[in-house]
């Protein structure tokens, strides 16, 4: 099990408190699909994402990544037990949606860019490292129910 | 051979030109040094690497990351040719620094990180894609010349 201490659990309340959920979300999915354009294979089903222009106008991938974002609040708030918090998550994107794992650490990846460019130097080494070792659970937890 | 769009040039000529490599080289290798502790190992000889504080002041880092800097450079102005502009580069990392190739990437990241915190909202996910393309580029030709 992942431990935390107090810092730990205030630096990542702190990056999480200066997220905008609306903003970040909003330009998440864009950033991802953009950069790693394979992961375009699981957006069949939402309309036009062919182009930059066409995904970064896309309100079905903006409003996936308010729920990213949402999901990740529920992680913020069960920092001792990402894994049981995403359980049934991780079962999902394994069973039905089909997720490579791997794909989970880009999007967290982006995350992780998308606050830089919001954070700026707030964003500091010891941040950055903290806020790294938080990520790193929750995707070790989306990944958990995979065999 | 990699090939890149007039736009991909424009692109990553314009994002080292508006650096300051004395700036961005040492807060990226600072940040490489804090985020993953065990590339410490490699600058034994750099003296006091104790903790956070004292990397972002030993003077040694500082003039080693505008260093790892001014050999991107060569890197942006030889852009169809990274592969043999550093094939000299590769085969110092390999046999006599001994570093293992997998931590290439980490500085990558970093580097991106530091970037990405400067840029704020200017560093959209196109110009991520193509600065990752770009660093990705580089990190396979240091590996290149490994055996």
């Amino acid at each position: 099990m992942v431990k935390w201490t107090e810092e730990e659990r205030c630096i990542i309340r702190g990056v999480w408190g200066k997220v905008d959920i609306d903003e970040v979300g909003a330009q998440l999915w864009a950033r991802a699909l953009i950069v790693y354009p394979w992961i375009e294979r699981y957006f069949g089903t939402f309309g036009d994402t062919f182009t930059t222009t066409a995904i970064l106008n896309n309100p079905k991938l903006a409003a996936l990544g308010k729920i990213v974002l949402a999901a990740l609040d529920t992680a913020v708030k069960n920092m001792d037990n990402v894994k049981g918090a995403f359980a049934s998550l991780s079962r999902v994107h394994y069973e039905k949606i089909k997720v490579d794992p791997e794909h989970f650490r880009l999007l967290a990846e982006c995350i992780t860019i998308s606050i830089a460019c919001k954070l700026k130097a707030e964003l500091s080494p010891q941040v950055l490292s903290t806020w790294q070792k938080f990520l790193s659970a929750v995707v070790e937890a989306m990944s958990s129910q995979y065999k | 051979m990699v090939e890149w769009t007039e736009q991909e040039r424009n692109i990553i000529t314009s994002i080292f030109s508006n650096l300051d490599y004395d700036d961005v080289g040492p807060k990226a290798l600072c940040r490489c040094l804090i985020v993953y502790p065990w590339t410490q190992r490699y600058f034994a000889s750099f003296g006091n690497l104790y903790n956070a504080d004292a990397i972002k002041t030993n003077p040694n880092i500082q003039t080693h990351g505008t260093r790892v800097l001014h050999g991107l450079d060569r890197a942006v102005k030889n852009m169809d040719n990274i592969k043999g502009t550093y094939a000299e580069l590769s085969v110092l990392h390999s046999e006599k620094l001994h570093v293992d190739p997998d931590n290439f990437k980490l500085l990558a990241d970093c580097l991106t990180i530091v970037i990405a915190a400067k840029m704020g909202s200017g560093f959209t996910p196109e110009m991520q894609a193509t600065f990752q393309k770009f660093l990705a580029v580089v990190v396979s030709a240091l590996g290149r010349q490994y055996h």
